[in-house]
């Protein structure tokens, strides 16, 4: 485990992604702490106050550091929780999605036949389309709001992993230990979740990365196009969509604050993801 | 065919001389082919025979000039009529690649482009080269691949390589080789994985060829019963250095060194029985890093002098051996290799 | 090849009946489309007239028969909004999308591949670094991200082109275009530059990794034991190699394109079929988001089709007798 951090850390470009999630993270987590207001408090919010440019001071005495929103909220406060709703949601759905893709992935390697075609079939197809899309589509049917954006990248990325996994899987199943087992009658739950998944992580653990990523990224369009989050909870897509319009009127802040957040967010993972992908390739 | 003369590097075609390829690995540098000579007359056939690991094939491909990072030829001359191949740069030794020596690889399946037709192939070989018009070019594809023995030629230059056998495809590379009339062809391993009786008549064939048109052949391969009945010359390759290397009746009647008789024992041979082939023990390994005689672990002649690196002497007239005892268990060597 | 090209629309067909039981469980199943049409607190016999009317008191697989005759007819319901036939609005609309993607696609194309080609043979240089660090960042950001970045940069600071709209449309042909007047060329610059992002990334990627590995094969090494020049071998040994999957994934792309365009035309008001959906989204206008979802199905597979039929012209290896 520690040689594998220190390979992992002997590209700059991965160390200093790991470096500024892990600072995001402790930022999202300790944003109550951190934040001068609470965003979601709206007795702290004062219209009157909105728009304020950055360095302006508050009527409360402390300074917004990156200004006021449309709302008159703290800038700095709404963008720490924002990268906490961000954060949560792409955890939750991807882990969720993780799941679901392992439970089906395991059941179509062990059994084969035709339950493997037929789930590999409905992960076909739904691969065939865009995540962005199937994620439309599924919000346009359930609606919007917290728990329905949840499902909807739930459902559009599950296939990643079953993919995945099942591509591994199928190597594994015909390594000699996988038939051991099995003549010592272990069941069969036993055999694919002792056996079966430990021997297929490496494969694994890169696309959760990349998946945790795009599903930063979905949130954040569906979120940007209205169709996401609610505006009482913003994440960084809400808070960007919601300084746009006052961009034309060279209120940069509104957007590019939260924006810078969400690159610098997106970027350190998907560094990460694309060293440990390097890893996993013998020729890297 | 086997003929005895003295081979001294001025009538060569082609002399190697101390030439040294290294390869950086994550575990320091290996030296492949270290400081290899030899030479290869007109209308000569060299067999180097060695095991996979031996360095047989690097030296085929250093001479070509086809080492790429993180590989790099780091000592030596290459002499192809007296001009240093080393010496002429990228431009240089790509209008010798392919026309003044060509190479034929270890895997016809591989070895032509899966999308192009094999006359486009040949074409572009001949093209490379001279200034003639495609249709010229055609036409003696045409023929080479007609003297190689592939039936209705024409034909066979609309197809594409998976429309043909592994040995039709072997015959194709080989007459892309032959294409240009080339002074030398080094052939590596190029029948390994073909059946018997193909190999045979591909083996007939190139020597019908060296006949007729005096081109040297550098013919690379783990089998010594290939070269006993191909090859006027052989050098033995093991662990990156060449051991011994004389005329075939020197080197399989008379061997000099422990692992060419070695080598020579576990040949089937008609008088032996076939079940009791003796095999030489252990494996090349990491031989790469010994500094003296690299054969010293698996040999069983082994002395204490044996940690200092053997000169590679004469032990007679042309044929040449890296070992401490090669002349003086000449007798118990023959023994040992022919039982 | 008949009967390969006939297989293969057959597989199309049967993912596209798939796509119509989730069209109508979609419609009927989850939530009543009554509500959606009429006031719900009219009075009762209004909303038993107008149920019998639309046919929606027989039971469910009647009704889903009614719904796939009206399928095969074109008919794929009316907009709950505007009352207009759902399909017809998304043709309407769909000219203007087909513009935008296919100029994002020669972006893409133009730029991306050759870029990638380069990055590939070599890696080590600055352009090759360069180019594989710019496509990471590039598929790390979401497009409304990057379309915001082109906003400010070339329509807020540098006032050099419009923020959004079609702008004037001339004749090409015959055929209606932005690309026919300047104005139009200046409004459809900056939508095509977002959105030709993400395919000209994937380009890059996918060319340097595709060339990176073919200049391992040993086919390569052969062609340079030839003595053939490097330009001929990168030119037709490489390109040739890498030609077949190339057009798979630009295949893929135009696909992912249309889908994609959603984001860019909301962002540049673009009026195209992407931003209808959106529109239909957010007013909860089912049938147009269900035409929209057939109509893309429908497209994805005449896409699929078209590019495995010109692979298989492409690639010798694929008889088409019987697929690989």
């Amino acid at each position: 485990m520690l040689a594998y951090l220190k390979r992992f850390l002997a590209l700059p470009t991965a160390a200093l992604g790991l470096v500024a999630l892990v600072l995001l993270a402790l930022a999202a987590i300790f944003a109550p702490q951190l934040a001068n207001q609470n965003p979601y408090d709206l007795a702290s919010i004062d219209i009157l106050s909105s728009r304020l440019p950055p360095g302006t001071a508050s009527v409360d005495g402390y300074i917004h550091w990156l200004g006021t929103d449309d709302q008159g909220r703290d800038l700095l406060s709404a963008v720490l929780y924002g990268l906490r709703v961000s954060l949560t949601v792409a955890l939750v759905a991807t882990s969720i999605a993780l799941v679901i893709g392992v439970v089906a992935a395991l059941f179509a390697s062990y059994f084969g036949g035709k339950v493997d075609a037929i789930l590999m079939r409905l992960v076909d197809l739904q691969l065939a389309f865009p995540s962005i899309l199937t994620a439309l589509v599924l919000v346009a049917l359930l609606g919007t709001g917290l728990d329905k954006v949840i499902i909807a990248i739930t459902l559009s990325q599950w296939a990643y992993f079953a993919r995945t996994l099942r591509s591994a899987a199928m190597v594994e199943r015909t390594k000699e230990y996988i038939d051991a087992a099995r003549t010592l009658k272990f069941s069969s739950s036993r055999i694919m979740f002792r056996h079966l998944l430990p021997n297929s992580v490496a494969p694994l653990a890169v696309v959760i990365v990349v998946e945790i990523a795009s599903a930063i990224s979905l949130e954040a369009t569906l979120s940007f196009l209205g169709v996401g989050l609610p505006i009482t909870e913003p994440s960084l897509g809400l808070l960007i969509s919601n300084g746009y319009s006052y961009m034309l009127a060279q209120q940069y802040w509104l957007s590019v604050y939260p924006g810078l957040v969400l690159l610098l967010l997106l970027l350190s993972v998907n560094l990460i993801g694309e060293r440990m992908r390097q890893m996993n390739n013998p020729w890297g | 065919m086997q003929q005895k003369t003295s081979h001294s590097p001025e009538d060569a075609v082609l002399s190697v001389e101390d030439l040294t390829t290294e390869f950086a690995t994550s575990h320091g540098t290996l030296r492949a082919v270290d400081a290899v000579s030899l030479q290869v007359r007109r209308g000569e056939i060299l067999g180097i025979v060695g095991e996979s690991g031996s360095g047989k094939s690097v030296t085929g491909y250093s001479i070509m000039g086809l080492i790429d990072r993180p590989g790099a030829i780091t000592g030596g001359r290459i002499m192809l009529n007296g001009v240093d191949l080393r010496q002429i740069g990228e431009e240089g030794l790509r209008q010798v690649r392919g026309h003044r020596i060509a190479m034929v690889f270890q895997d016809p399946m591989s070895s032509l482009h899966p999308m192009l037709t094999i006359g486009a192939q040949m074409v572009d070989a001949a093209l490379a080269h001279r200034p003639i018009g495609r249709r010229q070019a055609r036409m003696e594809a045409r023929d080479v691949l007609a003297r190689v023995g592939i039936p209705s030629p024409e034909e066979r230059m609309r197809s594409y390589p998976h429309e043909l056998s592994g040995g039709m495809r072997q015959r194709v590379s080989i007459a892309i080789a032959l294409l240009n009339r080339p002074e030398v062809i080094i052939a590596d391993e190029p029948t390994t994985g073909l059946d018997v009786t193909i190999q045979a008549q591909i083996l007939y064939e190139v020597q019908k060829l060296v006949a007729e048109t005096g081109t040297a052949v550098i013919w690379i391969t783990h089998d010594l019963s290939i070269v006993a009945g191909l090859a006027d010359r052989a050098a033995v390759m093991y662990a990156g250095r060449i051991v011994e290397q004389g005329t075939i009746a020197d080197v399989i009647e008379r061997p000099a060194h422990p692992y060419t008789a070695g080598l020579l024992a576990s040949v089937p041979h008609r008088n032996r029985d076939m079940r009791k082939l003796p095999q030489i023990p252990g494996s090349i390994g990491n031989a790469h890093s010994i500094p003296g005689c690299r054969f010293a672990p698996r040999c069983g002649f082994v002395k204490p002098a044996c940690e200092a690196r053997p000169a590679f002497d004469e032990v007679a007239p042309g044929h040449r051996a890296a070992c401490i005892v090669a002349g003086r268990f000449a007798q118990q060597l023959a023994e040992a290799a022919h039982g | 090849m008949a009967s390969y090209v006939l297989k293969r629309i057959l597989q199309g067909l049967f993912l596209i009946w798939l796509m119509s039981i989730v069209a109508f469980v979609a419609i009927y199943a989850l939530g009543n489309p009554i509500t959606a049409l009429i006031n719900p607190n009219s009075p009762a016999d209004v909303i038993e007239r107008v149920t019998r009317e639309l046919g929606l008191d027989l039971p469910l697989h009647e009704q889903y028969f009614r719904f796939v005759g009206n399928l095969l007819r074109g008919d794929l319901g009316q907009s709950y909004v505007t009352s207009q036939p759902a399909l017809g609005l998304i043709l309407e609309r769909f000219p203007a999308t087909l513009e935008l993607t296919l100029v994002a696609m020669t972006i893409a194309a133009a730029v991306g591949l050759p870029l990638g080609l380069y990055a590939g043979y070599r890696p080590q240089s600055l352009v090759g670094r360069g180019a594989s660090a710019i496509s990471m960042v590039v598929l790390s950001l979401p497009s409304f991200w990057t379309a915001l970045a082109l906003i400010i940069v070339f329509s807020i600071q540098a006032r050099v082109l419009p923020t959004g709209g079609r702008g004037e449309i001339g004749f090409i042909f015959g055929v209606p275009t932005s690309l026919a007047t300047l104005d139009g060329l200046r409004h459809v610059l900056l939508p095509a530059l977002n959105l030709s992002a993400f395919p000209m990334a994937l380009f890059i990627r996918l060319t340097a990794s595709g060339v990176q590995e073919t200049l391992h094969a040993t086919f390569i090494r052969f062609a340079r034991a030839k003595g053939l020049t490097v330009r001929r071998i990168l030119f037709v040994y490489v390109l040739r190699n890498i030609v077949v999957p190339v057009i798979t994934v630009i295949g893929i792309v135009f696909g992912v394109l249309l889908a994609f365009a959603v984001v860019t035309e909301t962002i540049f008001a673009w009026p195209g079929s992407g931003r209808l959906i959106i529109d239909s989204i957010r007013s909860s206008d089912r049938p147009v988001i269900i035409a929209y979802l057939m109509f893309t199905v429908t497209i994805f597979i005449v896409i699929n089709l078209t590019v495995d039929v010109i692979c298989a012209l492409l690639d010798p290896r694929i008889s088409l007798q019987g697929g690989k």
